[in-house]
């Protein structure tokens, strides 16, 4: 844009200043303020307060000295006898502005166009005829001597502007609080409210530049009144007329006054979203000048380069390859692909957040499934010892745990494998979209070219415009094939994790049984050592396994607590868990991330753990009957495959020893279903059943069950106190808890009698 | 009795790299074993347990095997039965998770 293509109106323009003109006047380096600014830190924030309807704090109210005013600032606005002030087209100056003026009049003076050649960055006989700099050399119609006083260019020696210490202090508790960890300075300005950011740019501009930035409403109406200033847009007008100083050009130029006058409409449309980036606001406003960057933090003074923002309508692409305009009036193939005229380069998914949230319930689920494993090993435990399943109700509560944990532990299971597989095919399917947008564009321009000459000159841009559409496609149809690939990885991850998670939450129920029985049992500790200690030994190896080579660690030099281990390591692996950590302590807040992982304080939990089940395994030395039953804790969840589109639920308690009849759908071969009686005691059932003492009829089915096949297990001890721990099929299926054992009962009495 | 290669797909995992395939198969193998060691238990009472345990200390490993053995009816159909019912419900609870994986990807596509 030339000097030449300014306005003809430019003094209806929103750029008019207000004061006498400043847009050539030299500003701070990045150094910081040359030391002959003068900026009076203090009354500028005065003139804030005032702005904002609150009088300043030393100084409530003030009143106008008219004539010290007109002999202050009279050489530089005009003031009437109410004392306001008056700029050169007769228009009413704030009185926060007119403060602002009053207190850097010597700043203005001195570094007014035609006070010192050097402190310029605009060449006057660059400076076109109608743009503000050459009408605020005229002389304002109440001011009558505008011009600035050759006297006052001398630098002053006040010092340099410096931030309101306020700022910093707010900031550095903020740190201090941690409401701002982890923040530069010049995050944190952003982050807080627009108010304090126009605070702080306010008070560390040259005041004398802000009645030009005046074109802005303010960024927040409500807070910054009518008359105030956004600082984004005296961010912006600094910069731009630097640029354009540095360029040669006016200030401002026609594409400053378009961006500007756009801008304004813009924020007529739209009053609540006067915050907005200029340069998100429309994809075909005028050329904005590029948009710098916030307020700095380590440098709050240096005004901040220019760094487009990727919103910048001026900073794309065009969709076509010559700069200039399109010569296909129709545009048929102007529709412009999603995301803008390249289209986003990463189209975006279904709105699906994983992240942080999906990674922390899976890992409370995977702290709930250990937790809940361990308490119903502990049950078990408890239940064996206590006689006639008196501690049934704590069983079949840890058993209903136990399921509900796995249950949900497949649900976050299944939630985090669509959540990633959706992300990736969202993304795949934007990328096929903008591919086929960029066909279709390409096809027309295609239709476009058979209707034209061969000599048009149409045809060559429109040939440059169809390569660059295929090469686009081909980048796309790259990049599709990437993501594709992408998808296929994130299946097998998918695939992995569930079945790693899963079979390690099998093996550990069974695992943590094991170590529970070793507590008590030291026969079957020193098997299960046995077992370890000779990898040879394939007696509890899978038969199927085993015939194709595959051993479990437990027929190999591994310790057995290692099982239990490693299985809490593989549920850490994927969502932070901790074996030792309780969940109340994760769902209070510490939550461990996959990176906050401490396999290794697993591992020591886990051996720490272990030793002192050596050590209480040792100390006690208890014997309890016979071992514990084999769990099937999450049969049910199989029919998980028939539960389309509904959340899993927890199962009914079929897991508790008590109810080995209650799951009809579980294939058990080898020993009846039977239908569960009363839950009281044997005794009572036998006698009320045969109607005398029942004890001689227990002895007795508990004598010849061997002799079909079937084993009753009692605690071994009489005077009045010998009870049924469990009646054994001969399949090995275990009947517990005084129901199944009463169906168990009447089941083998039948079958004795028979 | 089935294949490696159709293990992996009952299993859910034949995407999976060969390494990893192979470890969860290793975890399958600990969990079938851990479950056979507590049926064992379960099925021999601490007397028998006590002579096993004599016998180990004893270094007579290969008679506490038999012993072990002969403790419990058709062990080696025992066995079979307990590994096929851990292979199948984990196998379950595997393609049921994916299946459930799919609905909530079908459900979020169509919203």
């Amino acid at each position: 844009m030339s000097a030449e293509e300014a306005p003809a109106n430019i003094e209806n323009s929103k750029f008019q200043p207000a004061v006498p003109d400043l847009s050539s006047m030299s500003f701070p380096d990045k150094e910081g303020m040359p030391t002959n600014n003068v900026i009076d830190i203090s009354r500028a924030r005065e003139a804030k307060e005032i702005r904002r309807g609150r009088p300043p704090k030393d100084e409530q109210p003030r009143k106008i000295d008219i004539a010290a005013r007109k002999r202050d600032v009279g050489d530089l606005v005009g003031v009437d006898d109410a004392g306001r002030g008056r700029d050169p087209k007769g228009r009413f100056i704030s009185e926060a502005n007119m403060r602002t003026i009053e207190a850097n009049a010597d700043y203005i003076r001195q570094n007014a166009p035609d006070a010192s050649p050097q402190d310029s960055d605009t060449r006057p006989d660059q400076v076109p005829t109608e743009t503000p700099a050459e009408i605020s050399q005229q002389p304002a119609p109440e001011v009558p001597d505008a011009q600035a006083p050759q006297e006052s260019t001398e630098p002053t020696q006040e010092p340099p502007a410096e931030v309101p210490p306020d700022i910093y202090e707010e900031y550095t508790e903020a740190v201090r609080n941690g409401s701002a960890k982890d923040k530069t300075f010049r995050e944190w300005v952003r982050s807080t409210e627009d108010p304090k950011a126009a605070r702080w740019w306010e008070a560390t501009r040259a005041h004398g530049e802000a009645e030009i930035a005046r074109s802005g409403n303010g960024a927040d109406s409500e807070e910054r009144g009518s008359g105030d200033i956004d600082p984004r847009l005296l961010m912006d007008q600094d910069h731009r007329e630097r640029l354009n100083g540095r360029e040669g050009k006016p200030n401002p130029t026609q594409d400053d006054i378009d961006y500007y006058l756009w801008q304004s409409r813009h924020r007529q449309d739209q009053p609540g979203e006067q915050t907005q980036e200029p340069g998100q606001a429309e994809p075909n406003a005028p050329e904005p000048t590029p948009t710098p960057e916030d307020p700095g933090d380590q440098e709050p003074i240096q005004p901040p380069e220019p760094t487009p923002t990727p919103e910048d309508p001026r900073d794309q692409e065009p969709t076509l390859p010559t700069q200039e305009p399109t010569p296909i009036p129709e545009q048929p193939i102007g529709q412009e692909p999603p995301g803008g005229p390249e289209g986003p380069d990463e189209p975006e998914g279904p709105e699906i957040i994983e992240g942080p949230p999906l990674s922390e319930r899976l890992a409370d689920a995977a702290a709930r499934m250990d937790l809940a494993i361990e308490r119903f090993a502990r049950a078990r435990v408890n239940s064996e010892r206590m006689f006639g399943g008196k501690n049934d109700a704590e069983m079949v509560e840890a058993s209903t745990e136990l399921q509900r944990a796995y249950h949900e532990l497949c649900g976050v299971l299944a939630e985090r494998a669509a959540t990633r597989t959706a992300e990736a095919q969202g993304r795949l399917d934007g990328l096929t979209q903008q591919r086929e947008a960029l066909g279709g564009m390409a096809a027309a321009a295609q239709e476009r070219l058979t209707t034209l000459e061969p000599n048009d000159p149409e045809v060559q841009t429109l040939l440059a415009n169809i390569a660059a559409l295929e090469q686009r496609q081909a980048e796309i149809a790259e990049r599709e094939a990437a993501e594709q690939a992408e998808i296929a990885a994130i299946e097998a991850q998918n695939q992995q994790e569930i079945a790693q998670v899963l079979v390690r939450a099998r093996g550990n129920v069974d695992a943590e049984m094991i170590k529970e029985e070793e507590r008590t049992s030291p026969a079957l500790g020193k098997i299960a050592n046995w077992l370890r200690k000779h990898s040879g030994v394939r007696i509890v190896a899978g038969i199927g396994l085993a015939g194709i080579g595959i051993f479990g660690a437990v027929t190999g030099n591994v310790p057995l607590v290692v099982g239990a281990m490693a299985a809490r390591a593989g549920l850490s692996a994927i969502g932070g868990y901790n074996a030792s950590r309780g969940v109340g302590e994760l769902v209070a807040g510490r939550r461990y991330q996959d990176s906050d992982v401490s396999t290794v304080e697993g591992y020591t939990d886990a051996a720490q753990r272990q030793s002192r089940t050596r050590r209480r395994s040792k100390k006690t030395g208890a014997v309890v009957g016979a071992g514990l039953a084999a769990i099937p804790i999450v049969r049910g969840i199989g029919q998980l495959s028939d539960m389309a589109h509904a959340a899993p639920k927890p199962a009914a308690p079929d897991v508790a020893p008590k109810a080995p009849v209650a799951a009809p759908d579980v294939p058990t071969p080898g020993h009846p279903d039977l239908a569960l009686v009363d839950d009281r005691l044997p005794w009572t059932h036998m006698t009320e059943r045969i109607g005398s003492n029942g004890t001689p009829r227990i002895l007795e089915i508990a004598q010849k069950a061997p002799s079909v096949g079937w084993r009753v297990d009692g605690n071994g001890l009489g005077g009045g106190l010998g009870g049924i721990i469990r009646v054994v099929a001969p399949d090995g299926y275990v009947y517990q808890g005084n129901a199944a054992i009463n169906a168990a009962f009447d089941h083998l009495d039948k079958l004795i009698a028979a | 009795m089935q294949t490696a290669e159709q293990l992996i797909q009952r299993l859910g995992i034949q995407d999976v790299d060969p390494q990893k395939q192979n470890e969860i198969l290793q975890d399958l193998a600990n969990t079938v074993s851990n479950r056979i060691l507590l049926a064992i238990s379960e099925q021999l009472s601490e007397k028998d347990m006590m002579e096993v345990s004599i016998l180990l200390d004893s270094d007579k490993e290969q008679e506490a095997e038999q012993l072990l053995a002969s403790k419990i009816n058709d062990f080696e159909g025992f066995k079979a039965r307990i590994e096929q019912d851990t292979i199948d419900e984990i196998a379950d609870n595997i393609k049921a998770v994916h299946n459930q994986a799919r609905d909530i990807q079908k459900e979020s596509i169509n919203t």
